[in-house]
């Protein structure tokens, strides 16, 4: 039976679902398609920035520093870019917008176990997202659900449960990863910022150009 | 943002690392950026920030704890952390920057090319000229750059110094290095290990640059040994695996000359100089400094091995070959024993594999030996093998194979395996034949174990025999024309036996002549060979003729002139024993015609044939007598003349067959003349 439906097209559900999961993919991954979803104007700005992967004139550490920013593609390339990233322990991450300094994003970003921190820098006016990671980065072989949020999160990375709830609206829910994945890690309260990070953060907040509420 | 509490002014302030909002001072050293995280309510709490901001206007000391402190300096050396200080701007009216706190051992700086440059967006402070920094080496954790004090500084200097420092590092690594310069027992071990003879200025310079230029220490000159060797150990351990392979060889002989040079009087007299000023006791005995001194040249060559282990595996490799080649001249002369040393633990990592190489190699040399049987074409496969696998493994072998030659001995993996090929080497010619694998196998072992001198002598000579059969075989393929006309002209012979006396000549003429335009010189053994072959067909020739003729002196002829060509002592003998015989032929039988049977001497009542006479004696008993027809015993013909010997009783044995004398002529004329007139009358 399974045979023959799959001969034939399958049935609605089947269809429906392979649609879903094609949609999905587009956000995901198409750089055109996540393009789509902007303002014309800023869509415009963004088509007409340079394409790189790293900026040449960028200075310190890649992706950890405002003087050298990840280059992304808007705001959803940003959030599929993020999601992508896994630590050299093969931890994905858990991330949520600090704010910006000018044109450059600053994320909070944990590992899904909880054990490491990083602040993180994009600049999502570009064509396309930069194929480089920062220092200690790659890229996941998973497909890379959405792990993170371009505002701000109250209580990090706590409240993941809910912020993903309220992407109902934004088309977006569906692209992000199972709760199941970090639920567990929530429950049992594993984020705990380290010191130097807690540090970091009162640095880059004390030079955030806008923030978001707080 | 967080509470803190400014640690200048004392008043509170959003952020442990932020610029106070009242003094608009920012913490700028890494002390300061400590102090502040631990004023911060991230390491302490509300009553603790208030009790500290009392302290701090009234100018009292500080009560933070050292644990607090000891995790704000752990925190400090977050990488992203220091690259955000680094990039943090300076608060507005802010008091001039305070220079840069001289980088420890425990508070590793980032390095300053990876420091952001200043945003346009964002006022920053003029940056210092950006100089890259290295990790701390050895000399910059020694006792003395921790407390940045010097040889001649006197006990309580050391100590007051521990004191200050503790407020900026970290308080056991102070008070270590205060223990360890101010105990007697500890003290020499780290004078040996500081930079002994060298004025303390010059000393600071010097460890202040294997942070910038640590490679640089190497075109140093004039520096004491002992002090220069300990800068070039340190700056080892700043090698990258990027550097050359070559210059790592000679970066490791220099260390290793520097440590042959070492002269324990010289370093006791300038340790006793500082101790003279500094007022410690002064060194009694050499043997105490010669113990240091064993210590630093075991810390040498730990530090040169932690740099070649973290090479690739084949850079190592190429560095030890060079640095050994370099050392014993190519196995020639004695190395610095710091090289041994280091020969000694590759060996002992290389062993390994090495054991497991060779037993690959060994069991293809079994496999080569079971293919012999069937040929050449299954055997190369094998040498393919065996040639790669044992130039590979050579490749790691050949720093051991080169120091064991310069020190006398010899490396048993090696020796066994080279044997082992050449065992392979010796089969595949004696036993099969295989000339060409033969040489290949031969000429490795030249190349890749001329170190082992007894193989290297026997495999030489190997090649130079191998080289001759080689040449001979070559050699042999040319004279292979020759060896065709004799085949040729020996079947002619035995198809036409009386003509095989023409066939000789022309077999030793038209040789002779072919000889001369083919490629051999006509000293090689393949000359002599070619002129063998046609000696061997001239006799035979002769033998056919003489069987078939018995005529004597054509074959004297031909085998006199095969005779001279041939140099075989086998073949000589035998054609002289021919010459010999047929020499004897000649004499006793001169042109008597052969014979097949003996003719009849059967007579019936004095009717029939019989013999008469004797003349012409010879030596060996015989001589010739005439065949007679007669009749009543009266001989009316004479038939013939044989040649006859004695056989006892009446018997004779017929040797050949000569002509008439005219006097039998005679004697048939007669008697057909008598005939005729009887009939007539």
């Amino acid at each position: 039976m399974g045979f023959l439906s799959s001969l034939f097209g399958g049935n609605k559900e089947d269809k429906a679902l392979r649609e879903a999961l094609a949609l999905i993919n587009r956000i995901i991954d198409d750089e055109k398609f996540q393009l789509e979803h902007l303002n014309p104007i800023m869509k415009e700005m963004i088509e007409s920035a340079p394409a790189y992967d790293k900026d040449p004139n960028g200075t310190g550490p890649f992706g950890f520093i405002e003087t050298n920013p990840i280059p992304v593609n808007g705001p959803i390339g940003q959030i599929a870019y993020l999601s992508k990233l896994e630590t050299q322990s093969g931890q994905r991450i858990l991330f949520h917008r600090l704010g910006a300094m000018d044109t450059v994003d600053v994320f909070e970003a944990v590992s899904f176990n909880g054990r490491e921190w990083f602040i993180l820098f994009t600049d999502f006016y570009h064509p396309r997202r930069s194929c480089l990671t920062p220092d200690g980065f790659h890229f996941t072989k998973e497909v890379g659900q959405f792990s993170g949020f371009s505002n701000f999160c109250e209580d990090f990375p706590y409240d993941f449960i809910e912020k993903k709830g309220s992407m109902c609206d934004s088309g977006l829910s569906m692209a992000y990863i199972a709760i199941s994945k970090v639920s567990d890690q929530i429950h049992d309260r594993v984020f705990t910022r380290p010191l130097a990070h807690k540090a970091k953060l009162e640095l880059v907040k004390s030079r955030l150009s806008s923030f978001q509420a707080q | 943002m967080g509470t803190a509490i400014c640690f200048k002014c004392g008043y509170e302030k959003s952020g442990a690392l932020i610029a106070c909002r009242g003094c608009k001072v920012a913490p700028k050293t890494n002390s300061e950026y400590a102090i502040s995280l631990a004023l911060s309510d991230h390491l302490s709490t509300k009553e603790q920030l208030t009790q500290y901001s009392h302290e701090l206007r009234a100018a009292k000391k500080l009560s933070v704890p050292r644990e607090a402190l000891v995790q704000a300096f752990d925190a400090l050396k977050d990488p992203q952390l220091l690259a955000m200080l680094g990039a943090q701007p300076a608060a507005q009216d802010a008091a001039p920057p305070l220079p840069r706190p001289r980088p420890t051992p425990s508070q590793p700086q980032a390095p300053a090319a990876s420091r952001p440059a200043p945003s346009p967006s964002i006022p920053q402070p003029i940056p210092s000229n950006p100089v890259p920094r290295f990790d701390a080496t050895a000399l910059n954790k020694s006792p003395f750059a921790v407390l940045d004090v010097t040889t001649r500084d006197d006990r309580r200097r050391i100590v007051e110094s521990a004191e200050e420092k503790s407020l900026e590092l970290d308080h056991e690594l102070c008070q270590k290095a205060r223990s360890d310069l101010t105990n007697l027992r500890t003290r020499l071990s780290a004078e040996v290990a500081w930079l002994p003879g060298v004025s303390p200025r010059k000393a600071t310079q010097l460890v202040d640059r294997l942070l910038h230029d640590p490679l640089a220490i190497r075109q140093e000159s004039g520096l004491p040994t002992l002090a220069h060797l300990n800068l070039m150990a340190s700056a080892f351990e700043t090698v990258k695996d990027s550097h050359e392979s070559d210059d790592l060889a000679e970066f490791i002989q220099e260390v290793a000359n520097l440590a042959e040079e070492l002269c324990s009087e010289e370093v006791l007299r300038d340790i006793n100089e500082d101790r003279s000023v500094s007022g410690f006791p002064e060194v009694k005995t050499v043997e105490q400094i010669e113990e240091q001194l064993s210590e630093r040249k075991r810390y040498c060559r730990n530090a040169i091995k932690e740099a070649l282990d973290r090479l690739p595996s084949a850079k190592l490799v190429q560095v030890m070959i060079d640095t050994v080649e370099g050392a014993t001249l190519g196995g020639e002369d004695h190395a610095p024993s710091l090289i041994d040393d280091l020969v000694d633990s590759y060996e002992v990592e290389a062993q390994a594999p090495l054991q497991s190489g060779a037993e690959n190699i060994h069991k293809l040399i079994q496999s080569a030996e079971d293919a012999a049987p069937a040929g050449e074409v299954a055997v190369k496969p094998y040498v393919d093998k065996i040639e790669a696998a044992v130039r590979s493994w050579d490749r790691i072998a050949q720093p051991i194979q080169l120091s064991a030659k310069a020190r006398g001995t010899e490396h048993g993996l090696s020796s066994s395996l080279g044997w082992a090929i050449r065992g392979l080497a010796f089969d595949l010619f004696k036993k099969h034949d295989i000339l060409p694998q033969t040489q290949r196998l031969t000429a490795l072992l030249q190349e890749l174990f001329s170190e082992i001198p007894e193989i290297s002598e026997r495999v030489e000579q190997d090649a130079n025999a191998l080289d001759d059969i080689a040449k001979e075989r070559e050699e042999a393929a040319v004279i292979e024309p020759i060896k065709k006309l004799s085949e040729g002209i020996i079947k002619t012979a035995e198809k036409h036996s009386g003509n095989a006396f023409n066939d000789g000549i022309r077999l030793l003429e038209e040789g002779s002549q072919l000889l001369k335009s083919l490629p051999v010189s006509s000293t090689s053994n393949t000359y002599k060979q070619a002129n063998n072959i046609l000696a061997h067909g001239g006799n035979l020739c002769a033998i056919e003729f003489g069987n078939a003729t018995s005529k004597w002196a054509p074959c004297i002829i031909l085998l006199e002139r095969a005779l001279s060509l041939a140099s075989d002592t086998d073949l000589r003998n035998r054609i002289v024993e021919n010459l010999t015989v047929v020499k004897n032929n000649q004499a006793s039988l001169g042109d008597l015609e052969p014979i097949s049977s003996a003719p009849s001497l059967h007579t019936i009542n004095g009717c029939g044939f019989t013999m008469y006479g004797s003349s012409d004696h010879r030596p060996d008993g015989s001589y010739m007598t005439t065949y007679y027809f007669v009749i009543l015993a009266i001989p009316l013909f004479p038939i013939a003349r044989y040649r006859v010997m004695h056989a006892g009783g009446n018997s004779y044995k017929f040797l050949g067959k000569g002509h008439l004398r005219t006097l039998d002529k005679w004697h048939i004329a007669i008697t057909l003349g008598t005939f005729g007139l009887m009939f007539l009358l």
